[in-house]
């Protein structure tokens, strides 16, 4: 017969055991998310420490679209990124708190799983490492990151949700991950132009087809850079807005005088719901922004060569424009999924 | 049998508690034999800086240091062989103030004659993502932040104040002047000369003590352009600071 007091440390051993860590029972609560991908996409890379789950995408969303991220509970993520305009801003310069102005446009925010790298400079890989940016950016939320975790963290649905999501209190991987795992599932791959692309023929109409034509040819050079499925190389290039930048781009990051004033090639996709248009916003439509690429831009040392005066007639410039509208994914900006 | 069971039974519980204490990463406090404590002090010349503190540079601008601080990595003794100890894994935000203690275990009896470290992080930390470290985690978002959000990577060393721009040098401190310096490239090597016996019984200290003085030598603070951004976007600038930086410390 085995004494008490044996039982007893044997049963304590397995309690220790059990509960050096966070028990994990929450974890039966979420559930994996799957994501569908459009036709014609390739897999998207998700990491290790940030697989989609419901709870983690609907916690995302929540704190996506909270100002408590700002340092004065003005301003959230989706305040300079809007839905209808397929997560990007109405004005060149969006406003942070206090009215404050950056230097760079509102990128849309889609398909950002593909992204080898973030902002116009690219000075940053990770999708989870993107969101300590705009909080503590003095232009954006001008929110000291960890002052922000303990504002949210006050929150008893977040904890309760970080619990659920990730199995631990809330905290700046929690905070991260969540936004991270939201914006992964903002996929766009629904265009007119996708429907003719996956065997629809008449989808699109004579003038963009022609503009597809345009687009893809030696002459005009444009999916020399806005190639692949996402309509982006992903490449860093100067497009001769200036002669001289006041912002000098990827050479912020590198340092490099080859790097100087050029910018990363943007996603095309939605493009007619985008505008203002150029990384500082400096181009109001989309007929002006094609004009700027038929005029040859300006003579900046590090212009790429693709950009030179391409001669098009006023029908290839509207043949150009129509395959340009038809980028725009409806269901991507109607989703109520997305949407708080 | 059961006599034996209940003989190892405590050595279980002992298991238990020693597995339940480790699993989770917990720091160990406790300082074993050859346990040396090294302690980072910030100074002015020959005192703790104090932020309001009105100094003046070579060019006779007047200046204050509010804040001063950085990252030390890779800690290394080395033995009167030659011999290395490295200490990888453990990493000091120094701040002034306060006190900056890095605590080294486990370090084999012996007689020590120098001290290496870094200052800033190696280059596979200075990409890894701040918010997967526990918030007490030198390397986690700090406040104020040692790390560039825009351009992902760690701030090795950050110095900041205010500093006299006017023309006639009057004294009025006009100028928030700030020099954050990061990126591999600018990971500061700083070997001192030591002498330190470690036994199995005592515990032993050691006190690096760095200089402010010398951080702004060959550098016109508060001239054009020589204060008032990152300073990854000026080579010439980083380079003369860092080069001061790797000077200003010194073993007590």
């Amino acid at each position: 017969m085995l004494n008490g007091k044996l039982l007893f440390c044997v049963g304590l051993f397995l309690v220790l055991l059990a509960s050096s860590c966070k028990p994990d029972d929450s974890e039966q609560l979420d559930s994996p998310y799957n994501l569908v991908l459009p036709a014609g996409f390739p897999p998207m890379s998700i990491p290790a420490d940030n697989q989609l789950t419901e709870v983690r995408i609907e916690l995302g969303k929540m704190l996506f679209f909270d100002k408590a991220l700002s340092r004065d509970s003005s301003v959230s993520c989706g305040s300079c990124h809007l839905q209808s305009h397929a997560f990007s801003d109405v004005v060149n310069i969006s406003s942070g708190i206090e009215g404050r102005k950056g230097m760079r446009n509102s990128p849309p925010l889609f398909n950002l799983g593909y992204h080898p790298y973030f902002f116009f400079d690219g000075g940053v890989p990770t999708l989870e490492l993107q969101v300590l940016a705009p909080v503590q950016d003095v232009n954006e939320m001008d929110h000291e990151f960890p002052f922000a975790v303990q504002r949210l963290a006050q929150n008893p649905v977040y904890q309760k949700m970080a619990q659920i999501a990730y199995n631990r209190d809330f905290d700046a991987f929690v905070l991260t991950r969540a936004i991270g795992a939201y914006e992964r599932i903002l996929v766009s791959g629904n265009s007119t132009y996708d429907k003719y692309n996956n065997g629809n023929s008449s989808a699109l109409n004579e003038s963009a087809k022609r503009g597809l034509a345009l687009f893809n040819s030696e002459r005009l050079s444009c999916s020399g850079c806005h190639s692949g499925f996402n309509f982006t190389d992903y490449s860093f290039r100067n497009n001769g807005l200036y002669v001289q930048y006041p912002d000098s781009g990827r050479m912020r990051v590198t340092t490099l005088p080859e790097d100087r004033d050029k910018f990363k090639v943007p996603s095309l996709r939605n493009i007619a719901l985008t505008a203002p248009y150029m990384h500082d916003g400096s181009i109001a439509t989309l007929p002006e922004v094609v004009e700027h690429y038929n005029n040859g831009g300006a003579a900046n040392l590090n212009k790429d060569p693709r950009i030179k005066p391409l001669m098009l007639t006023s029908q290839e410039k509207s043949d150009l424009l129509e395959f340009l509208y038809s980028l725009t994914d409806n269901d991507f900006i109607t989703n109520p999924d997305y949407a708080p | 049998m059961n006599t034996y069971l209940s003989k190892i039974a405590p050595l279980m519980l002992l298991v238990a508690v020693l597995f339940s204490a480790t699993s989770c990463d917990k720091e160990d406090d406790q300082e074993g034999p050859g346990a040396v404590q090294v302690s980072f002090s910030n100074k002015y010349a020959c005192c703790a800086i104090n932020h309001s503190d009105v100094h003046q540079n070579s060019n006779g601008r007047d200046f204050t240091i509010a804040l001063s601080q950085y990252y030390i990595s890779d800690l290394v003794l080395v033995d009167h062989d030659g011999a290395e100890v490295p200490f990888t894994g453990q990493y000091l935000l120094v701040k002034s103030g306060t006190e900056n203690k890095l605590q080294l275990s486990n370090v084999p009896a012996g007689h020590y004659h120098q001290i290496k470290f870094n200052v800033g992080v190696d280059s596979v930390t200075n990409h890894a993502d701040p918010s997967t470290y526990d918030a007490a985690n030198p390397l986690a978002p700090q406040t104020p932040s040692m790390h560039w959000s825009w351009n992902s990577g760690y701030i090795f060393f950050r110095m900041e104040g205010l500093v006299d721009t006017t023309a006639t040098k009057n004294g009025t401190l006009d100028f928030p002047y700030f020099y954050h310096l990061g990126t591999d490239a600018y990971l500061m090597p700083v070997v001192l000369d030591l002498d330190l016996e470690v036994g199995d019984s005592k515990d032993a200290a050691v006190k690096v003590n760095m200089d402010a003085s010398t951080l702004l030598t060959n550098i016109d603070l508060g001239g054009v352009d020589e204060g008032g951004h990152s300073i990854s976007g000026n080579a010439d600038l980083a380079g003369r600071f860092s080069t001061n930086i790797k000077s200003s410390f010194s073993v007590e």
